[in-house]
């Protein structure tokens, strides 16, 4: 499964059950994030063991998309089997504080900031 | 655990049968209540629980756009910062002085260039009135301080846009002219918000401009000389080429008579025309020597057009004849020629309307191989033309007055031709080159005859072709018939008529033996 425009792109790679971002998200609201959300909804629907979201080269993220990641990582966090990794850089500012954020809704999550 | 609860409560109802149920209905049984006070309790937590998810959602979300906003502020700063740095970097760069004043006149900004200029950088200033005397600003040349007001930037600090050149900065060991430009930069109310100057030294310009005054003067004075002597050189040059044309010389490869040296020569191929009044003799006789001054330049002065006209040149006036020589191309020769008829015509209805005789001109035409030089001795040079093309040529001419006919061109000419079939031409006779052994084909150009002549003879032409190829034969009666054919439509044709006689004569010459 894979999303690709000019400014961002998002990719799941199965084997390892990673979803990467790419590029700089700025979707308005959540109508136009929809597309992403049924990505993630599908990529949870497996119930994979663990799920890793890669946000390493996300170089930026609007407020609808943070809150459209926040609200995927409540659906994992339901499943209580699955695992979440997140990965982010701290060389992208915003990521820091925000990617920490989502570790308070989910304590569990492991999040790895390179 | 709920599940099990729940479970139980079914499994209880089913055993306890109908009547049992319609009590539940009734009145729920505390087991009941405790269940829904438990589902209820549930639902509380659950409720607590995505409470607490909104608010972190919330915080997150805000959080994220507070990291957001300040991010892009930074960012923009640093933009905005780097620009300025840039600008004053350029403005530093830049080797012409700028000089900026805020609204009230105070100065705020000198460049580098601007410094070196000026001598001194920003200067705190009581007033704008003491720009001058602070700066040292003079009128350029003069001992009198620079009247403020004028100064492009002050005037910039009113809003125009000026610009001067006649500043002066007097450093301690130097004085700089100085070009400004002065411009008023506005604020978004439309107010002066600063007003910047921009100068230069130009002490270069200054005295490149006075040497180019010195040197536009000399330069002038030489021009005036130059004219005169060209003037000179031109008239004496206009004057040698109403003897000596223009085009000889040119051929010789000159561009002035004054380049000429005895002897130059140079060998080209043209055609040369011959034209002669026929029985200026007679005509003359009858005329006072100015009389026959003006009628021979009168005459002259109208054919010299048509030769000039055709690319042509006058090589030599002999009394009333013209010797003309065309570069090249026959057909120039040959249509000078059919011109100089045409206006012949014209010419003699002139002379007829005031009560002169029409004259007859007649004209030959040659075409060969042409040496032209100078000849002669150290106090008498001429320049001449050596050719047998030329004798022939004047051979030919002479031909015209014995067949009565006005044009004749050689069997050269007709083959330097480029369509021999644009003109109206055919054969009279065959000549012997003096002192030589070969014959030359000789012809008739009949294009100027008046319009009833040309066509009658246009119409003859097969039979007088063929009529002068029996000639040849020397089949002279088949000849003389066609003659006669020939004179029966066109009785005034003097060339029929001569063959006819001759045709006769060589007959009876025949018969005789």
């Amino acid at each position: 499964m894979e999303i690709k425009t000019k400014d961002y792109g998002i990719c799941y790679d199965p084997s390892t059950a990673t979803v990467s971002f790419v590029g700089s998200l700025r979707l308005s609201g959540a109508e136009d994030y929809a597309p992403i959300v049924q990505l993630l909804g599908e990529v949870a629907d497996v119930e994979p063991a663990k799920i890793t979201l890669n946000v390493q080269q996300l170089e930026f993220l609007n407020s609808s998309g943070i809150n459209m990641l926040s609200k995927f990582i409540i659906e994992v966090r339901k499943k209580a089997r699955v695992q979440m990794v997140v990965q982010g850089s701290q060389r992208i500012a915003w990521q820091g504080k925000s990617l920490k954020n989502l570790q308070r809704l989910m304590p569990g999550l492991q999040l790895e900031l390179l | 655990m709920i599940t099990f609860r729940v479970r139980t409560v079914e499994q209880f109802s089913v055993s306890r049968g109908a009547h049992s149920r319609v009590m539940l209905e009734e009145q729920p049984s505390r087991e009941q209540l405790l269940l829904e006070i438990e589902r209820l309790r549930q639902q509380v937590e659950d409720l607590k629980e995505e409470k607490a998810d909104l608010e972190i959602l919330l915080e997150t979300t805000a959080e994220h756009s507070d990291s957001l906003a300040s991010e892009l502020q930074n960012r923009a700063l640093e933009a905005v910062r780097e620009g300025e740095i840039k600008l004053a970097q350029f403005l530093e760069a830049i080797p012409i002085g700028v000089a900026v004043l805020d609204s009230l006149g105070k100065p705020c900004y000198v460049n580098r260039a601007g410094k070196q200029l000026l001598g001194q950088g920003i200067v705190p200033l009581n007033a704008v009135d003491d720009l001058s005397e602070s700066y040292q600003i003079y009128i350029a040349g003069t001992d009198t301080i620079y009247p403020f007001e004028n100064l492009p930037i002050v005037r910039a600090l009113r809003g125009e846009s000026t610009t001067t050149d006649d500043m002066e900065v007097h450093q301690p060991d130097k004085k700089v002219p100085i070009e400004g430009w002065g411009t008023p930069i506005f604020d978004e109310a439309g107010k002066v918000a600063f007003a910047i100057a921009v100068f230069q030294d130009v002490t270069e310009r200054k005295q490149a401009e006075a040497e180019r005054h010195k040197f536009i003067n000399e330069l002038f004075k030489l021009k005036e000389n130059l004219e005169k002597s060209l003037d000179a050189e031109s008239d004496l040059t206009d004057a040698y080429g109403r003897f000596v044309p223009h085009q000889f010389l040119n051929l010789l490869g000159y561009e002035s008579i004054l380049d000429v040296n005895l002897g130059d020569q140079v060998q080209e191929e043209m055609s040369v025309l011959f034209a002669d009044i026929r029985d200026f003799t007679t005509l003359s006789e009858t005329m006072t020597p100015q009389e026959n001054f003006n009628f021979i330049n009168a005459y002259l002065s109208r054919m010299e057009p048509a030769i000039a006209s055709h690319n042509g040149f006058i090589d030599k006036y002999i009394g009333d004849a013209i010797m003309a020589l065309f570069s090249d191309c026959a057909d120039d020769a040959l249509k000078a020629g059919i011109a100089m008829l045409n206006i012949l015509t014209d010419y003699n209805e002139h002379r007829q309307n005031i009560g002169y005789i029409p004259i007859q001109i007649g004209i030959g035409i040659n075409s060969g191989s042409l040496m032209l030089g100078t000849v002669g001795g150290a106090s008498r040079m001429d320049s001449t033309v050596i050719s047998d093309a030329v004798n022939l040529a004047s051979r030919i001419e002479g031909l015209t007055k014995e067949y009565g006919v006005p044009l004749l061109i050689s069997q050269q000419t007709l083959e330097r031709l480029r369509n021999p079939a644009d003109y109206a031409i055919r054969i009279v006779d065959k000549v012997q080159v003096k002192g030589k052994s070969q014959y030359v084909t000789v012809y008739e150009v009949f294009d100027a005859d008046p319009p009833e002549i040309l066509s009658a003879k246009l119409a003859n032409l097969a039979l007088y072709t063929e009529a002068m190829l029996l000639c040849d034969r020397k089949e002279f009666r088949s000849a003389g018939k066609l003659f006669e054919e020939c004179l029966r439509t066109n009785p005034s044709d003097p060339v029929a008529r001569i063959y006819l006689k001759r045709c006769r004569d060589w007959r009876s010459l025949l018969k005789g033996i």
